[in-house]
């Protein structure tokens, strides 16, 4: 290669600028390379799709399963571009579709799995709940607006695609497994990103959904036992199923927790015992969060009387000691779940155990030992996800070591 | 361009209608004992003269004045290197307003001219001892600094300024709290023109207070502390100039000689480097006289290996990586690279820096004293202000060129931590001839001379304003070209969007400038995201007297990097380019942390185009 003598960074900006053409003369002339792009740029030009050889090059279907199948094996740090080339080629079918000849339950399945795929590159469906005065809870901030292209869109759309699969493959239990996951996606994204003071109804509506979620599965696991055509299983990972198979099992308990709580904590208990490995760890993980957010959800109209009553009169304060004596019982259930779900990969939820630390902090007495060891604690965490860039916590720290 | 409606005679007219300025001000100012007694204050005063008025103004009048402020005014965000505040647009220098848009303000027109009132510019003179002040040159902007404003350490010499002062005007009915920040803070100098490092003295807002002095050329420096709550601090400032033609006191040529001393002083302000640190004197690569003989010879199988330690693999592929990176940094003479060092190093020097960056801001502590080898403090303070570590375990020895790093020494002979360790690994390696033989593979330049720091910008008080850098060394022939790399390590997340400043930004200045710029002229009318604006404008002076240049300009931004993760940028300095890096605010998620290198080096190729190297 020719080698010429460098300009320099302001002559070599003037010199291009020159070059650029108007639309992008704002651009900044920052090259930026990545020693992994670099290495895989050539790979992305060279992307096969590996198809098995019992499979008809022709068959459309088996093209779009092998596409799916080598996005699955990829490393998916970004969607691009085969997830999109996924959901390109369904759109395409489904725009093809004969009446004569419906898709089958292979496509649908397909188109709802890669809709969750994209719901995790999603933006979120809401902006995180953060920076919420520990005393005073702005209602309106705190609303969720979900946006077309947010990560519970996509659910959603899953969902949906599943349901009009369903329509014509009845009882199809790829189909209902699927749309079990979708479901168990979709309570997880909106106990993720639901508003402090929305997590009651949240978590009511959470139990619905997860009890439809129970019944899809159940419904589709009996299929399968019943059946002795290995078709069923050609098409579900393994994996995936298992997945699914824990998720539930776990929701199970969670939806049925308003009647019996202690046996459904046993049962939590009993699980967390017997799966150590990795994946096992982040069910429990999660179950725990639920059950934390759970008892939170149960807390907070106490909460909000609490906070109700501090213009109250007098006559009132027997009602406000029992109501204070309950949220506390329940808060300090929920923060000893919600601190068995911490974990580093979650920064955001430290957000949520430290938002439950506080409220906890707040139902002890002013400059109590307690109160302070649980500010304390708070600030800890909410340093923790400063650091890790969830938000700007300075004004509320500030607050609590005042009262510390 | 602000107006300049308002003529000398009808601001004569409006003070001379005031028939009892003393009813504009608090009861106590004019009282007799408290002129002396204020006087007295003012002569005790350290580390300059300055005096502090807690109620000036009548307390009903200031009220109308602040809700005329806040339902009449327009205040917009303007950030440079030394400040980010919010200020009025062209309403910022009320001398430049008409009638119309005076009758809307009409307490603070009041207010004005109780403040450039005979009876009060006579008090001011009287207890500063200053001289005699102009009626007619009225010169006062209003700003707001919200939460995260702040604006740095600076001298406010210009022109034909007698005295500075800030009137304060938060909530009248909420004291503000010294924890919200936004206080006035004063630094002694080490000798005229060198601030020290620490302020000595803290005066936080209050309302209805007057905070003022004498403006000293090399002396009054001073700086807004950054607000850290979400209160806005809303003042009055401005400034009582020496009298002009036709007013008591007018002397001829004054002017002219105190605009010459301030130009001089300007000058001499930037020309003194004795006091500045870190020294970039770059010392020779390497002691061997065949440097470049040995730089060019290919990586041996062990020198590639130590290479390995630190870098990512891909970075060592010198058949299809490097010349990629080659060829993309020979066409723009920068190149951005992410991921530099490999994960295992960088998870080393994660959990190393971790271990010092995991202390709450508001426990750092902002004492000069407190900065100990093998870390040092960046200085003055009106220049900047940073932590820096360079292998050098003195001050002094900066300035012996022929002295490279003593890294053995610093371990030998000072307490170095886990953070230093992995700090100075990552300066020998910055030096080693393994990693310049690499640099010389991407860019084609034998680095015959280097310095390179570790840098660590702490929330809440480091910064370094734009400065010229030194470019190519002068001593040396023409063929020498300046290399700078800036390698990220900031381990936290939460810079992105640029409000915690901590970002570092390369910039170009104006060709058509001085031969000898000041630094803002660089700056003048970006529309850069980073918002630079005119560093004048923080004055609020020359703006209805100074022709705005009409042609549009470039953008001057060349280089814009947020503190970040593991990537280096590497670029060649030519002549005419600043840099600096933004004061980084308490509430950020944590301290900038980087190194910074700067190679001497020379061109190893055949130019195939000599009208363009020419220079």
């Amino acid at each position: 290669m020719a080698l010429k003598r460098q300009l320099g960074l302001k002559k070599a900006t003037k010199a291009k600028k020159q070059k650029t053409s108007a639309d992008d003369a704002t651009s900044k002339p920052v090259n930026t390379v990545t020693p992994e792009g670099l290495a895989s740029e050539e790979q992305q030009d060279q992307i096969t799709i590996e198809l098995g050889e019992d499979i008809d090059a022709e068959d459309e279907i088996s093209q779009l399963v092998a596409l799916y199948d080598t996005w699955k094996k990829s490393p998916q740090e970004s969607p691009k571009p085969l997830l999109f080339g996924v959901i390109h080629e369904c759109d395409r079918l489904l725009r093809n579709e004969d009446a004569k000849s419906p898709l089958p339950v292979g496509f649908h399945n397909i188109y709802a799995l890669s809709l969750l795929d994209m719901a995790e590159f999603a933006e979120k469906s809401a902006e995180k709940v953060s920076k919420k005065n520990k005393k005073k809870q702005d209602k309106d901030q705190d609303v969720s607006k979900p946006k077309e292209d947010t990560s519970d869109a996509f659910i959603k759309a899953a969902i949906e695609r599943v349901t009009l699969g369903l329509e014509k493959h009845k009882n199809s239990p790829v189909l209902l497994l699927t749309k079990a996951k979708a479901k168990v996606a979709l309570v997880d994204d909106m106990m993720k990103f639901c508003a402090s003071d929305a997590r009651y109804q949240t978590a009511k509506a959470a139990v619905s959904i997860l009890s439809d979620a129970v019944k899809d599965y159940e419904t589709a696991e009996k299929t399968i036992e019943a059946s002795s055509d290995s078709q069923f299983r050609d098409l579900i990972d393994e994996k995936q199923l298992d997945t699914v198979k824990n998720i539930l099992e776990i929701s199970e308990a969670l939806g049925a927790l308003e009647e019996e709580e202690e046996e459904e904590e046993e049962a939590l208990d009993s699980y967390q015992s017997d799966n150590n490995n990795e994946e096992s760890q982040a069910i429990v993980r999660m179950a725990n969060r639920g059950l934390g957010e759970f008892y939170l959800a149960k807390a907070y109209p106490f909460l909000a009387a609490i906070e109700g009553d501090d213009d109250d009169e007098e006559g009132e304060e027997e009602d406000t000691a029992e109501q204070t004596t309950q949220a506390k019982a329940l808060m300090e259930k929920s923060v000893e779940y919600l601190l068995k779900a911490e974990s580093e990969a979650d920064p955001d939820f430290y957000v949520v155990i430290a938002e439950a630390q506080i409220s906890l902090g707040n139902l002890h007495d002013s400059d109590s030992e307690d109160q302070k060891a649980l500010y304390s604690e708070a600030i800890a965490r909410l340093h923790k996800a400063e650091r890790a860039g969830v938000g700007r916590f300075d004004e509320l720290i500030a607050e609590l070591e005042d009262d510390m | 361009m602000a107006k300049q409606l308002t003529s000398s005679a009808d601001i004569l007219a409006s003070t001379k209608s005031i028939e009892n300025v003393s009813s504009l001000f608090h009861s106590t100012v004019f009282e007799p004992n408290y002129e002396h007694q204020l006087r007295d204050e003012i002569a005790n005063s350290e580390p300059y003269k300055h005096g502090v008025i807690p109620k000036l103004m009548d307390d009903k009048l200031l009220r109308k004045v602040r809700n005329e402020i806040m339902s009449e005014l327009h205040f917009t965000k303007k950030e440079t290197d030394i400040y980010k505040v919010f200020q009025t647009g062209d309403l910022a220098n009320l001398s430049g307003l008409d009638q119309a848009e005076l009758s809307r303000l009409s307490s603070l027109l009041t207010l004005r001219n109780g403040l450039y009132s005979k009876q009060f510019r006579e008090f001011l003179s009287s207890v500063t001892g200053a001289g005699y002040l102009s009626g007619l040159k009225q010169d006062m902007s209003i700003n707001v600094y919200h939460k995260g404003c702040h604006l740095m350490n600076h001298d406010d010499v210009i022109g034909t300024r007698r005295i500075s002062y800030i009137l304060y005007l938060p909530d009248p009915d909420q004291a503000w709290n010294p924890k919200w920040g936004g206080a006035l803070r004063l630094f002694p100098t080490v000798k005229p023109n060198v601030p020290q490092s620490d302020y000595t003295v803290v005066i936080p807002p209050a309302w209805n207070q007057l905070a003022f002095f004498t403006v000293q050329p090399g002396h009054s420096f001073h700086d807004v502390e950054e607000v850290y709550f979400d209160k806005p601090r809303i003042s009055i400032s401005g400034w009582f100039h020496i009298p002009t033609e036709g007013e008591e006191g007018f002397i001829q040529g004054e002017k002219e000689d105190i605009e010459a001393k301030s130009s001089l002083h300007q000058l001499e302000h930037s020309e003194i480097t004795e006091f500045d640190y870190p020294k970039i004197n770059l010392y020779a690569a390497q002691p061997e006289s065949d440097q470049t003989e040995q730089i060019e010879s290919t990586l041996s199988e062990e020198e590639t290996a130590y290479l390995a330690r630190f870098m990512t693999p891909n970075l060592l592929d010198f058949d299809k990586i490097v010349p990629q990176l080659q060829e993309s940094f020979l066409s723009a003479s920068q190149v951005e690279i992410s991921q530099f060092l490999n994960p295992e190093q960088a998870a080393l020097v994660q959990n190393a820096i971790n271990l010092q960056d995991t202390v709450p801001n508001k426990q750092l502590s902002h004492l000069a004293k407190d900065v100990i080898l093998p870390w040092k403090l960046a200085a003055p303070s009106h220049k900047q202000h940073y932590m820096y570590m360079d292998g050098k375990s003195t001050y002094e020895q900066e300035d012996n060129l022929d002295i490279a790093p003593d890294y053995y020494n610093n371990k030998k002979g000072l307490k170095i931590s886990e953070t230093e360790d992995a700090f100075t690994a990552l300066l020998e390696f910055f030096n080693s001839v393994a990693y310049q033989k690499w640099v010389h593979k991407l860019t084609s330049l034998v680095i015959i001379k280097s310095h390179v720091m570790a840098r660590r910008f702490r929330p809440g008080q480091d910064f370094q304003l734009a400065s010229g850098g030194d470019g190519n060394d002068s001593d040396e022939d023409d063929e020498s070209i300046t290399l700078e790399a800036t390698l990220g390590l900031t381990p936290t997340k939460g810079w992105d969007d640029g409000e915690v400043g901590g970002y570092e930004i390369v910039m170009a200045i104006d060709d058509d400038a001085d031969d000898n710029p000041e630094v803002y002229k660089g700056m003048k009318k970006s529309n850069s995201e980073e918002n630079i604006e005119d560093k004048r404008e923080e004055e609020g002076e020359e703006e209805g007297e100074e022709e705005e240049e009409e042609e549009e300009e470039e953008d001057p931004v060349l280089l814009s990097c947020q503190a970040n993760w593991n990537t280096l940028n590497l670029y060649v300095r030519d002549n005419g380019i600043l840099k600096f890096v933004k004061y980084i605010s308490r509430s950020a998620p944590g301290s900038r942390w980087d190194i910074s290198a700067t190679w001497m080096a020379k061109f190893d190729g055949a130019d195939e185009d000599d009208e363009m190297a020419d220079d």
